[in-house]
């Protein structure tokens, strides 16, 4: 069973149209959409959803019949999280606990609190899951890897190649346990300055992380300079594009109409181009000869 | 004035409006800061040539282990919530990726055998550029949170001038680290469905973080705005502003520049813009 990834690091650069239309192509596939902020790709795989569950995180409060005032925990916060008043401020808080284990009085509680969900379901695609972090709270990276967790034991149970998933943007945390362990990552790279920026910190991301990487340009005519030099870097650092897709004005279309760009115009040439690009991807992981 | 630019989706524009804006400004003669605030990919100084006046290392305090003094009590390795320390038996192992600096364990090992040391997380960079004062964070490939990062970059705002701040995309931690404390919301929302689902989560966070806010349509058409507008509507949130869907627009961003410069019909829109959002604060 494989993994790949589909990353980026820039938002907004294609990762979930590609991911959408892979995942329309491959057969089967578990797609797991594991951007916890911006889950949009059940916006096109219209899940039917059959398990719904939370995700619980740790909230401290101070109670205030046993607070005494003493003022201990406002000056050790790392976070300064502990208001004057001797409240605690819910989105500057990291949950470290330190104030409850310090508090001479023991008026820091600790409680469960719902900080987000995550769902499986059936799609036209195959199994899917994604996950919803409520705005604001902490440990997007967890909630990553509890949802890798959970589709690896769906892939285990399904007569299914991989998985397939949709990567957050950026650098941090939940792009690091979205990419870790996998056994490729498609890095989706725009032709313009800070496509090609974000691209390259991804692909030092991927390095370290151990992981393979392979390019697929996006937009690839919107620049004909910056798709060249993303090529030229590629070759230099020997990473394989995998494909290179055009800028198709359908795809805003496509997605009002729920569909992947792939399925919306099948004849279209970003159609034919994910096709090879799938292709590459499948020999790229030994699946096909 | 404290002006930050956000939106829940990545690539909704949130870099060409603060680059755009703040050069229009600029150009009609104000003083202005830029802050990028995304230093996971931070973008705003690809668009200029800036003459450097800072760059220094950014670093958190984490746990160092004087081995000589640790007797393997394992308070530490019970106070630490991130797993940032496993005490093994008698061993004491520090896993400097997981720390979030939060001190307890240092502060409460009874034998002094953790010391705080700073640990390099990214740099800040700060110079100018055209007349705007300009600085950007970048965490190290490998860190897990800019915050700390964040926290530098907006330190550079100055509260007798304008400042606009570019926010890193979502609406998770590094987020909410931008934009406490700012003046306005400035949403960078694209009109599609993706772009009303993410939006729809940005405005939830502002509202809890009680920011003002107003949004700005990005690639614009006359089809597809409506899924912005009707929900704007509905949440009585003002647009202040369309950028339409232009291919012109799009290569400049391409090439790195600053589209107002070469479609300079559109520098009039920003110094409306401000006003715009000038009247809303102080409503």
């Amino acid at each position: 069973m494989k993994q790949i990834v589909i990353t980026g690091g820039k938002g907004g650069c294609g990762k979930t149209t590609v991911t959408a239309s892979l995942a329309y192509l491959a057969d089967n596939w578990v797609i797991a959409d594991c951007d916890v902020d911006s889950p949009n790709l059940g916006i096109i795989a219209r899940p039917e959803i059959h398990e719904n569950r939370e995700f619980l995180g740790k909230e401290f409060s101070i109670d205030a019949t046993s607070c005494e005032h003493c003022g201990l925990c406002i000056r050790k916060c790392a976070y300064g999280a502990v208001r004057g008043d001797f409240t605690i401020d819910p989105f500057l808080c990291e949950s470290c606990g330190f104030c409850a284990e310090i508090c001479p009085a023991k008026a820091i509680v600790e409680r469960e609190t719902v900080i987000g969900n995550w769902r499986i379901a059936d799609s036209r695609f195959g199994p899917f899951l994604d996950a919803y972090l409520q705005p604001g709270a902490e440990n997007s990276g967890k909630l990553v890897t509890l949802l890798r967790e959970k589709a690896i034991e769906i892939a285990e149970d399904t007569p299914t190649e991989g998985i397939l998933i949709d990567g957050p943007p950026g650098a941090g945390c939940p792009v690091i346990a979205s990419i870790a362990g996998a056994e490729l990552a498609v890095a989706v790279a725009e032709p313009t300055v800070s496509g090609i920026h974000d691209v390259r910190r991804i692909i030092e991301l991927t390095s370290t992380l151990r992981t393979p990487v392979a390019l697929i340009i996006n937009k690839a005519d919107l620049s004909a300079a910056k798709t060249a030099e993303i090529k030229a870097f590629a070759e230099s650092a020997g990473i394989p594009v995998v494909g290179e897709l055009p800028y198709d004005k359908l795809a805003n279309k496509a997605q009002s109409s729920m569909k992947t760009l792939a399925e919306f115009a099948p004849k279209g040439d970003f159609a034919v181009e994910m096709k090879k690009s799938w292709m590459t991807i499948r020999k790229l992981l030994g699946i096909e000869k | 004035m404290k002006i930050a630019i956000a939106s829940g989706k990545g690539g909704t524009g949130k870099t060409t409006l603060a680059t755009n804006f703040a050069d229009s400004l600029a150009h009609s003669g104000m003083d202005i800061r830029l802050l990028d605030c995304d230093t996971e990919e931070p973008n705003v100084h690809l668009f200029f040539d800036i003459a450097e006046t800072e760059r220094r290392a950014v670093t958190m305090p984490i746990p160092k282990l004087l081995p000589d003094k640790c007797t393997g009590c394992g308070i530490c390795g019970n106070v630490c919530r991130f797993s940032a320390i496993v005490n093994i038996g008698k061993m004491t192992i520090i896993h400097p990726g997981m720390c979030h600096g939060c001190t307890a364990c240092w502060e409460l090992c009874p034998e002094n055998a953790l010391e705080p040391s700073e640990k390099p997380l990214g740099e800040l960079i700060s110079g100018k550029a055209d007349g705007i004062s300009i600085t950007y964070g970048k965490l190290h490939i490998g860190e897990m949170s800019g915050n700390r990062i964040i926290q530098a970059v907006k330190a550079k705002a100055d509260a007798n001038k304008l400042n606009i701040i570019d926010a890193p995309p979502g609406t998770s931690c590094p987020v909410v680290e931008t934009l406490s404390e700012m003046d306005f919301v400035l949403l960078a929302a694209e009109p599609t469905p993706f772009g009303l689902a993410n939006l729809r989560s940005i405005v939830e966070l502002a509202e809890r973080l009680s920011v003002p806010m107003g949004i700005v349509i990005n690639r614009s058409t006359p089809e597809e705005d409506g899924i912005v507008e009707s929900f704007a509507e509905s949440r009585r949130i003002s647009i202040l502003g369309k950028i339409p869907l232009d291919r012109k627009i799009a290569e400049l961003y391409s090439a790195g520049e600053i589209f107002s410069r070469r479609m300079p019909e559109y520098r009039a829109f920003f110094v409306e813009l401000l006003s715009k959002i000038e009247r809303a604060v102080s409503r």
